[in-house]
Parts: structure tokens; C-alpha cells; sequence
């Protein structure tokens, strides 16, 4: 009941950012072929570059959980030397342009990067231009958005639970397990729901570092690129399917961003 | 429990990781998937081409990169896997690092348009055109196969200097210089004649004559590194052959 009239400048600005926002939409999916859409994302090869990406951004994403959330939890939770270095190199992806990202994992993880060869001579494992390749760039770029939003979480969540539980005599993983990860579970799902929507969207690290092979390294985002060229048509095809992907995730999120500011008990 | 049924789920999704690049050989002689690099100007007429070589070689599946020559010839160089390359100009042919199975070669020929949109707002009507005040021309970055080739033209007309002032979009790939032009954010462009064919009604081309015109050469060749030698050269073989180069003039390009 506290809602205020706005000024009239600041209405009038609002509105445009509105505006700025909707338009694009509208142009797109104005023109978008929605009677051949069925069509053309069945075809071959559509289907193969849309597999390929929920195939690698999934993977990339239980990778980024895998390895983020103890690290998450190492800088929220402990004081160790260098913390403050640690959580800017691990957000330095996330504002890197992701072809700079695409040109680090080259040179260096790259057949001929500076480690490269040694992963392709002692392990045999080559990660440039290969679907691995593909992974590692999206787990590289969407990692930061899992690890700075299981930090807010574990920093929010109280740290009197795992002491007390401790008290009782569980374990460090016991507490890690069973008291710290149930308690930071929403912020879990909402960084790993950010994290794959960056990996499903990655472009620029993963046609600079693993580049453009169909049904090996061609993602959807890569093809949606290369079908403006080709026919214009598809391209927009694809741009509608990937907007309604975004707006899944943006639906899963909805709790944390739309306003339903529901606090959770544990 | 819990623990289980998550690591069959990675699993799920790994397996076809792993699957990716095997080969399987049944009844036919030759067999394996090759990944051919190919230059962008050839997208069409060796999608058509890839689809018959498949059907007359059960065994074998292509996978087609289609990129500019320069892009691939990047791609090679850091040991991307591509097991056959064919490029739009020996330029990019030559500076590959990778040794070649057996020396390149020449597999067809193509010429060059202007490109311009429908109706053609700005009435060019040659490189001269190109060349007049205010009009925008879109080419490629240096070292892409178009743009060597425009420049060279340009060059032998005498107006590079006065045409390169007019670049005013530098497109990846020559596809690029197409889209550019189709959006409005170019006036004109040149590419090949073949890519105004395959453009259909969302461009117009205007003809170059021969006596200004130049010749694109494209070279092809399998890399020393490709791991399917039988069906990398038959594929080269096929597009060397009267049924391969039947396809490649369907789509404009010159036959051998």
C-alpha cells in the first residue's frame, strides 16, 4: 500500500527499457516460420546439433556441481590464504568474453596448447575440436554462475547447524552431506538452472576452442549462427526454440527472481 | 540407492560421447565416418554430393565442416580432426602444416558476381559501381579466399584502392557478405557466381564478363593424419569423378 506515483521522466524511461526489452522479441518471433517450425527442428540435422547440446550442457553443468559447490563452500567457509585471488579467478569466466575463454583453453588444454600435448601423449585425450572439447568449454564459462550462487547460499545459511551437528558427533562429511547441501539446496538448483543455461547458449569459447564439426562439436547456438547465412528461416526456427528454453528456466527461477520473495525453512 | 541411479544417469549421458567417432564395418569394403572441411562457397553442391557419395557407399558417412578455407586451414593447424580439406584457393591450401597424403588438387573452378539486393536500389552495374562514392560494399576479412580473389580483380581494374575505401563490412566467410547484403548493411558485395545461384529470389547478381573476371581455383586433398585413408580418398576420388563433377555444375561451378 506503499506504492508511489512515479515522475513522469522516470515512467516515460521505464517504459522505454521496456520497450528495448519487448521489441526484439516481437520481431523475431513476428517473423519466425511458425508453420514449417515442427519441420525444421525435426530435420537430421537440427535434432543432431540440439542433442549435442543437451547432451554436453548437462554434463557440463553436474561437472561445474561436482567441482563448484566444494569450492563454493571452501570460500565461503574457510579462511584460507588467498581466498580473495581464488574467488576472482574462478569468477574471471563469467566477465572474460567467452572467446578470450575459447582462446585460454586453446593454448593451453589445445592439441597444441602449452599442456596439450601431454594429455594427447600420456592420457590420449585430445579436447580441441571434440566433443569433450565442447564440455569443458561450458563448464570453463557457466561454473562461475554455480559457485557465486552456492556462496550466497552457504553464507546465508547458519553455520550454528553444522557446528551443532558436529557437537553430536558427526563426521565432516557427515555434516557436509547431511546438514550443509540440504541446506543450501535452493540456492544449488537456481545456480545449476543459471550455470546450463549459460552452457546450452555458449558460443564463443566453444567455436573459438572445440569449432565447428557437425554431430561432434556443433552445438545449437553454433548452428542457429551459421543457418543466418545459409537460410534464414532455420535460423529463426532456432531462435524460438531457444527463447522458450530460456523461458523454462526463467519460469524454474521464478521463486528467487519474480518477486515471490517466500522465505524457506529448514 | 540414490547414488546409483544418479550415476546411471551420467552414464546415460556419456555413452554416446564415447559411441561418437567409431566405426562400424559390415558388407561393404570401405567403411568408417570422414569429416570433410570444406570451403563455404561449396555448401550446397557438396551437401547434394555427400548425400549421393553416402548412397553409393553404404559404409561410409561424411561429416561436412563447412567454414571459410582460412578458418579451416586454422582448424587443421591446431590439429583439428578433418580428414579431407577442400578449399576455395591454394593460398590456404599451401599453408597448411599438416602433411598431405598426396599432393593437392585442382577439383573444379568458379567466378565471381556482385551481389546486390532485389531490384537492385543502388543500380550497380559493374565494378565501377563498386567503386562510386557512398556505396557500401561488404567482403570478407584478409586471407578468406573471396576477399584475395575481389582484391586481385580489383587490382587488375584498377579501382582496389577506390572500392577498398567502400568496405564497410568484413563478414567471416563469404556466406557473410550475403547476409550482409540481404539485411541492408551492405550495398553490394562480390562472391562467387555460384553463391548468387544458390541465393535464389532474396538476391540480385550482377555478371562480371569474363575479360574482368577472375578465376577461383579449388584445390582439394586428405590429410597425412586421417585415420579413414580408404574412404577419404574415395570420397576424393567421387568428386573427382563425372558423377561428383556432374553435381558441382548443377549447383555453377566449373567441371575439370
Amino acid at each position: 500500500v506503499n506504492k508511489q506515483r512515479p515522475p513522469l521522466a522516470v515512467a516515460a524511461l521505464g517504459v522505454v527499457a521496456v520497450v528495448f526489452f519487448a521489441l526484439p522479441f516481437v520481431g523475431l518471433l513476428w517473423r519466425a516460420p511458425w508453420s514449417d517450425l515442427g519441420h525444421i527442428l525435426w530435420r537430421h540435422d537440427v535434432r543432431t546439433a540440439l542433442w549435442l547440446s543437451l547432451r554436453t550442457s548437462l554434463i557440463a553443468t553436474l561437472l561445474a556441481a561436482v567441482f563448484g559447490v566444494p569450492l563454493a563452500w571452501l570460500l565461503a567457509r574457510t579462511g584460507f590464504p588467498g581466498r580473495r585471488v581464488v574467488r576472482a579467478l574462478a569468477t574471471m569466466s563469467m566477465v572474460l568474453p567467452p572467446v578470450v575463454g575459447g582462446m585460454t583453453l586453446l593454448f593451453s588444454v589445445g592439441r597444441k596448447g602449452l599442456f596439450g600435448g601431454v594429455l594427447h601423449d600420456w592420457f590420449g585425450l585430445t579436447l580441441s575440436y571434440s566433443t569433450v572439447g565442447v564440455v569443458v568449454a561450458q563448464m570453463f564459462v557457466s561454473m562461475p554462475f554455480l559457485v557465486l550462487a552456492v556462496e550466497g547460499a552457504i553464507h546465508q545459511s547458519d553455520p550454528r547447524f553444522e557446528g551443532a551437528a558436529r557437537t553430536l558427533g558427526g563426521s565432516e562429511w557427515y555434516v557436509f552431506r547431511r546438514i550443509t547441501l540440504p541446506a543450501i539446496r535452493s540456492g544449488l538448483a537456481a545456480g545449476m538452472a543459471l550455470a546450463w543455461a549459460r552452457a546450452f547458449g555458449e558460443f564463443g569459447a566453444t567455436i573459438t576452442f572445440a569449432g565447428n564439426f557437425p554431430g561432434r562439436t556443433q552445438t545449437v547456438s553454433i548452428a542457429t549462427y551459421l543457418a543466418l547465412d545459409v537460410d534464414q528461416r532455420d535460423a529463426m526456427a532456432l531462435s524460438v526454440l531457444m527463447i522458450a528454453v530460456s523461458l523454462l528456466v526463467l519460469v524454474g527461477l521464478r521463486d528467487r527472481w519474480l518477486g515471490h520473495e517466500r522465505r524457506v525453512t529448514w | 540407492m540414490r547414488t546409483i541411479h544418479r550415476v546411471a544417469m551420467l552414464l546415460a549421458l556419456a555413452a554416446p560421447l564415447a559411441a561418437c567417432g567409431s566405426t562400424t564395418s559390415e558388407g561393404s569394403n570401405i567403411s568408417g565416418t570422414i569429416t570433410v572441411g570444406a570451403a563455404t562457397s561449396l555448401g550446397k553442391a557438396f551437401t547434394a554430393l555427400v548425400a549421393d557419395f553416402e548412397s553409393t557407399h553404404p559404409g561410409v558417412s561424411v561429416s561436412l565442416s563447412l567454414a571459410s578455407s582460412k578458418e579451416l586451414r586454422t582448424n587443421i593447424n591446431n590439429a583439428a580432426p578433418i580428414d579431407v580439406f577442400a578449399s576455395a584457393d591454394w593460398d590456404n591450401m599451401k599453408a597448411v602444416k599438416v602433411a598431405l597424403r598426396s599432393p593437392a588438387v585442382e577439383f573444379t573452378t568458379n567466378r565471381l558476381a556482385i551481389v546486390v539486393p532485389p531490384g537492385n536500389p543502388k543500380g550497380i552495374t559493374g565494378l565501377s559501381s563498386l567503386a562510386e562514392a557512398g556505396v557500401r560494399v561488404a567482403t570478407c576479412s584478409p586471407g578468406v579466399p573471396i576477399r584475395t580473389y575481389t582484391d586481385a580483380m580489383l587490382t587488375s581494374a584498377g579501382l582496389l584502392e577506390k572500392v577498398s575505401a567502400n568496405y564497410n563490412n568484413f563478414a567471416a566467410n563469404v556466406a557473410g557478405i550475403v547476409t550482409a547484403v540481404v539485411n541492408g548493411g551492405s550495398d553490394a558485395g562480390v562472391v562467387y557466381r555460384t553463391d548468387v545461384l544458390s541465393a535464389g529470389s532474396s538476391v540480385f547478381g550482377v555478371t562480371i564478363p569474363d575479360s574482368e573476371n577472375h578465376v577461383a581455383h579449388y584445390p582439394i586433398a586428405e590429410l597425412a593424419t586421417s585415420t579413414h585413408h580408404a574412404a577419404a580418398s574415395a570420397f576424393i576420388e567421387y568428386v573427382n569423378s563425372a558423377a561428383g563433377q556432374a553435381i558441382l555444375a548443377r549447383f555453377g561451378f566449373g567441371t575439370k
